[in-house]
């Protein structure tokens, strides 16, 4: 399957599609599946799950700019609205699948945080400057701190760590 | 959710401002109460640039971001 086949796949697919990027080799995949499959269970007739083997698509993977498996992208009205990259728990997961449910005031699916390529490339620029002037020139060490937090803020929509931290929050805060 | 309420220029402009502010500040190229003044008022030009929220927009609702 190429890109044009996929994208025209997940637009004419009436539900929201959870596409997990797996390979049999990794061994985070062989985890993520079965925890995927008992969350999906519960969401079979709302999201649908499909699965591709990175190894048979390798043309595929790279057009979709999957940087690393486990990979999960996130299709609503036949557009991707969000990625994880890295293992997920169970509630993250069921974060994802409520996420692709909720509609917003006018009904649409609301857009899950992700950096543009651009606000990615001007935060990690800023980023890069603030550490590396300070460091080359031994200046305060207090704008490498901000450089580094800057520079995490151009990554943090990928950062495993930080979706697991913020799911487990949000499922603490439903819970509260 | 913040909107956002600054062209790509503007943003760019307040970046570059914020850099030359901090850099300035923290590198000691002005002494003095002036240049301790540039060293914490570089941020605000930087953080809004790269936010792209200008809460004085926001205030007077005004924009640089075309709807």
């Amino acid at each position: 399957m190429n890109l044009a086949e996929f994208q025209a796949r997940v637009q004419a697919n009436p539900r929201p599609v959870i596409v997990d990027i797996w390979a049999p080799w990794c061994g985070p995949c062989r985890t993520l599946s079965p925890r995927l499959a008992q969350v999906s269970e519960a969401y079979a007739d709302q999201v649908d799950v499909w699965q591709i083997n990175a190894d048979e698509a390798p043309e595929l993977t790279r057009a979709l700019k999957i940087m690393g498996i486990p990979t999960l992208l996130m299709f609503r009205d036949g557009q991707e609205v969000a990625r994880r990259t890295g293992l997920q728990s169970v509630d993250a997961l069921r974060t994802m699948f409520d996420a692709l449910l909720v509609t917003d005031a006018n009904g649409a699916a609301p857009r899950i945080a992700r950096l543009s390529d651009t606000e990615r490339w001007l935060r990690l620029t800023t980023g890069a400057i603030l550490v590396g002037l300070p460091m080359l020139m031994g200046w305060s060490p207090f704008l490498v701190i901000v450089g580094a937090a800057v520079i995490f803020s151009g990554v943090y929509d990928r950062c495993p760590l930080w979706q697991a931290i913020t799911a487990k929050l949000r499922a603490a805060s439903r819970t509260a | 959710m913040i909107k956002v309420n600054e062209a790509g220029w503007d943003r760019i402009v307040r970046i570059i401002l914020g850099i030359v502010m901090l850099v300035l500040g923290w590198g000691g190229f002005v002494p003095g109460v002036f240049g301790a003044i540039l060293q914490w008022l570089g941020f605000v030009p930087l953080l809004t640039g790269l936010i792209g929220w200008c809460p004085l927009y926001s205030l007077f609702r005004f924009g640089t971001k075309s709807a």
